[in-house]
């Protein structure tokens, strides 16, 4: 009996135990989260959105989007959706420049751009124009060779690595190689040994879109040359209108990827549904639509000055942090913008449907032509624009941030032959005379893409377009690059609003693409159309 | 031996739950109660002086939810006026916001009302007084209760928050604000603000926010020395010479240009000085979120 009486107690005793050690483990929880140093910044969690990737290879993200390959004089188009043709010339040319196993054996020699273009003309080589300018080296950089960035670089001569370049023709000739650096106005010949692997990739691509050379005509633009467009309409394949939607971004794991301390982050809920999230020094405003503009004007911490090429992989980290990367996704476009007694490097880079890049436009309907601003003179007006845009300072940290990705979410509805450039361009002759009141509009290159249009409800199609970017920063859509329509091909998007702009002389829904850095993504800083 | 030990430890611990939550230490308390002293010598060096005692250390504290509470206006016109009589209405024709209204005028006093909350008076034959004529912020505030009494009277969660003199003109002029309050703190977004002249009110522009709850876990607030600290290193005070700090608030800010559906605001901390210009620092993160 006393026996059972003791067991009974010491179970009394053990359970009471047991809720006195929970509560005290309880009470020191309660206590800790709610003390200071709880709510202290936390390292940014990174977030990818639902489809995206949180890596992507640098090498293939800056690689072009198309290039023009001569084998024997006779011009072709490779591009992405060509492949592993594509990839292979591409490969083959990078390869070349590697530094161990090149050797300069002349040059680099300064030539003009008619002889650059002689050189080309005739031979077997390859031709690209590059989404931007940036010194040479930082290319190379940016294809792969990044662990000989600095010392160690010893294939290239230190002037060369330093040359601004946007454009480059490999030419290789019985082991030896010749490269043309294009900058602006100026061209460089260089001589290296090697050029058999390339010659080989050359030799095996014949499998790209035949090409022709894009001449100034009756459609009354000027064209540079080495504008290359396929050499007839039923090169182009099948295009369509394909059905897409917006980004599903959840807007609780976005902050908690922008935002040091997401626990002091306040929120506005805008009249037409947008989300602005701020800590009273970033702000985050996220669309109904899927789409967001992050802003950060703070100072970072490091002072260290960084080369473009740094900033450039900064950039690819960031974004794959913070929503992560569509699919095949590549840059539109890169440029030093400078800001005050500095620069800023400015980002684009867009995603790929069937290889061809998605472009997104400023306001449903309205755009067309961004007509460029004075030089250094700050506009905010947005523009035709990739998915992805990012804006660096030198020491790395992001200024602003803006990503719109509509996601195709069905299968193309194919309707009809593609456009002749020459149509497409004709159709955007009437806005020559826009472009000539600010020194006159040429074309600088021309191909094929996709254009988000909104379809309602969240929805949106995206339609194939000639996209043609001409001098100074600006970019032309034709849509209806493919119609079946007799009496509709070749109109200007939006084209009765251009015209409604240039009757009452506003330039509502025009601005250029490059240097907005003051601005970084339109409506952020203050709270947008709320 | 076990059970007492536990007791005791959960009795300590019951007792700094308490004490965190009811008495409601602060940050600046928990990091020790030497720093405000540091910071205020560092504020000396910097060149700030203040003319008043500092508010104490706050406690954690959440956000809110705010929503501007946007009636029909011809029930505030009718509750302005005392009736609809004589009212004239039109539709308020605004430029740069995308908020509709209307106006109603009688006489000379003109009242808009707009969907987003924004509530604009103006009486245009109010006399301004002459040049050197005396009028005090007594006087001022005087006439603005007499103002709000009979047009619709002082909301019940109003306080007054400060009596400024206007200069410019030679003329006597007030600029007297009020402040909407929410459980004893003060929402900055949400304001009665009066021009007041020797002949009445002149003016008055007012936002009143529906409070629509706390968001948000609590979260530690910097203490008043350390707002003050960070706008000295903000504004670099040091190099504009002393600057003479009036009034340190604490209160809820959301610092909307343009009005929203609804927003959190956070405790923040507002530093006035002699001169009537208004800092707001971010409670959570120190940031100067407004200046001037």
């Amino acid at each position: 009996m006393a026996m059972a009486e003791n067991a009974r107690r010491e179970a009394l005793k053990s359970a009471l135990l047991a809720v006195l050690v929970g509560l005290s483990l309880v009470l020191v929880a309660l206590i800790w989260a709610e003390a200071p140093g709880s709510g202290q910044p936390r390292r940014p969690q990174p977030y990818v959105a639902d489809g995206a990737s949180a890596k992507a290879e640098p090498a293939e993200l800056f690689a072009p989007w198309r290039l023009v390959i001569r084998v024997e004089g006779k011009p072709f188009l490779l591009s992405r959706a060509s492949g592993l043709a594509y990839r292979l010339v591409w490969q083959a040319a990078v390869a070349e420049l590697e530094p161990v196993a090149m050797r300069v054996l002349e040059g680099p020699v300064m030539v003009t751009p008619r002889q650059a273009s002689d050189l080309a003309h005739g031979a077997t080589g390859l031709e690209v124009k590059l989404p931007g300018t940036l010194p040479f080296g930082d290319w190379l950089a940016l294809w792969g060779q990044r662990e000989r960035t600095g010392a160690g670089r010893e294939g290239f001569p230190g002037a060369v690595l330093a040359e601004a370049v946007d454009r480059l023709v490999m030419i290789p000739d019985q082991g030896r190689l010749t490269v043309l650096l294009g900058g602006k106005d100026v061209w460089r010949r260089l001589t290296l040994q090697g050029g058999g692997r390339l010659a080989r990739a050359l030799s095996a691509a014949d499998t790209g879109v035949a090409a022709r050379e894009l001449r100034s005509g009756e459609q009354g633009l000027r064209v540079l040359p080495g504008v290359f467009v396929p050499a007839s309409p039923g090169e182009f394949g099948d295009l369509g209108v394909v059905p897409a939607r917006g980004e599903d971004l959840i807007r609780h794991r976005l902050a908690a990827a922008l935002f040091p301390n997401a626990a002091v982050v306040r929120q506005v809920e805008g009249r037409q549904g947008q989300i602005l999230l701020t800590d009273g020094e970033r702000s985050l405003l996220v669309s109904r639509d899927g789409s967001l503009a992050y802003t950060w004007p703070g100072t970072p911490r490091s002072r260290r000055v960084r080369v473009p090429a740094e900033l450039a992989a900064a950039a690819v980290d960031f974004i794959g942090s913070a929503g992560g990367w569509p699919g095949g996704s590549g840059l539109l476009h890169v440029e030093q913008v400078t800001e005050g007694g500095t620069w800023l490097l400015s980002l684009e880079f867009t995603s790929a449907v069937g290889g061809l890049p998605v472009l997104n436009l400023p306001q449903a309907g309205l755009p067309v032509l961004n007509v460029p601003a004075s030089p250094g003179v700050a506009e905010r007006a947005p523009g035709i624009s990739g998915a992805l845009k990012v804006l660096l300072t030198q020491a790395g940290s992001v200024r602003s941030y803006g990503r719109t990705v509509r996601v195709a979410n069905g299968r193309p509805q194919v309707s009809g032959s593609v456009l002749s450039p020459e149509a497409a361009l004709a159709s955007l002759r009437r806005f020559a005379a826009v472009g000539a009141r600010d020194g006159g509009l040429s074309v600088r290159d021309m191909y094929l893409g996709y254009c988000a249009v909104p379809s309602g409800e969240g929805r949106f199609q995206l339609r194939p377009v000639w996209v043609v970017e001409l001098t100074g920063g600006s970019t032309g859509l034709v849509r209806r690059a493919v119609d079946a329509t007799p009496d509709a091909g070749g109109r200007v998007y939006g084209d009765g609003d251009i015209q409604a702009s240039e009757r009452g002389g506003e330039a509502s829904g025009l601005g250029p693409r490059q240097g907005d850095a003051a601005g970084g993504i339109p409506g952020v800083g203050h709270i947008p159309g709320l | 031996m076990l059970l007492v030990a536990f007791l005791v430890l959960d009795i300590y611990l019951g007792y700094e739950y308490w004490l965190q939550h009811e008495q409601r230490i602060s940050w600046g308390r928990w990091r020790g109660a030497a720093e405000p002293v540091k910071v205020r010598e560092g504020l000396a060096k910097a060149g700030v002086v203040l003319l008043g005692s500092l508010p104490a250390a706050p406690p954690p504290m959440r956000r809110v939810w705010l929503r501007v509470a946007s009636p029909d206006p011809r029930e505030v016109a009718q509750t302005f006026f005392g009736s609809s009589r004589d009212l004239q209405v039109s539709a308020w024709t605004g430029t740069e916001s995308r908020s509709t209204g209307q106006t109603f005028r009688r006489g000379a006093e003109r009242l808009t009302v707009l969907s987003d909350g924004l509530v604009l008076y103006e009486r245009r034959d109010v006399a301004g007084g002459s040049v050197g004529q005396s009028m005090d912020a007594g006087a001022a505030q005087a006439e603005a209760e007499r103002f709000l009494a009979s047009h619709g009277g002082l909301p019940g969660d109003a306080a007054l928050d400060f009596v400024l003199p206007l200069g410019g003109s030679g003329r006597p002029a007030f600029q007297v604000i009020y402040i909407q309050k929410y459980r004893n703190w003060p929402l900055f977004d949400g304001y009665i603000a009066m021009e007041v002249v020797a002949g009445g009110v002149r003016a008055m522009q007012r936002v009143w926010l529906d409070p629509v709850g706390v968001a948000g876990p609590r979260q530690p607030v910097i203490s008043p020395e350390r707002a003050l600290e960070k706008l000295a290193a903000e504004l670099d005070w040091g190099e504009r010479g002393k600057v003479l700090v009036e009034r340190v608030d604490l209160g809820y800010y959301g610092g909307l240009r343009e009005p929203a559906a609804q927003w959190e605001a956070v405790p923040a901390w507002r530093i006035m000085t002699r001169g009537g210009e208004q800092f707001y620092i971010n409670g959570y993160t120190g940031e100067l979120e407004k200046a001037g």
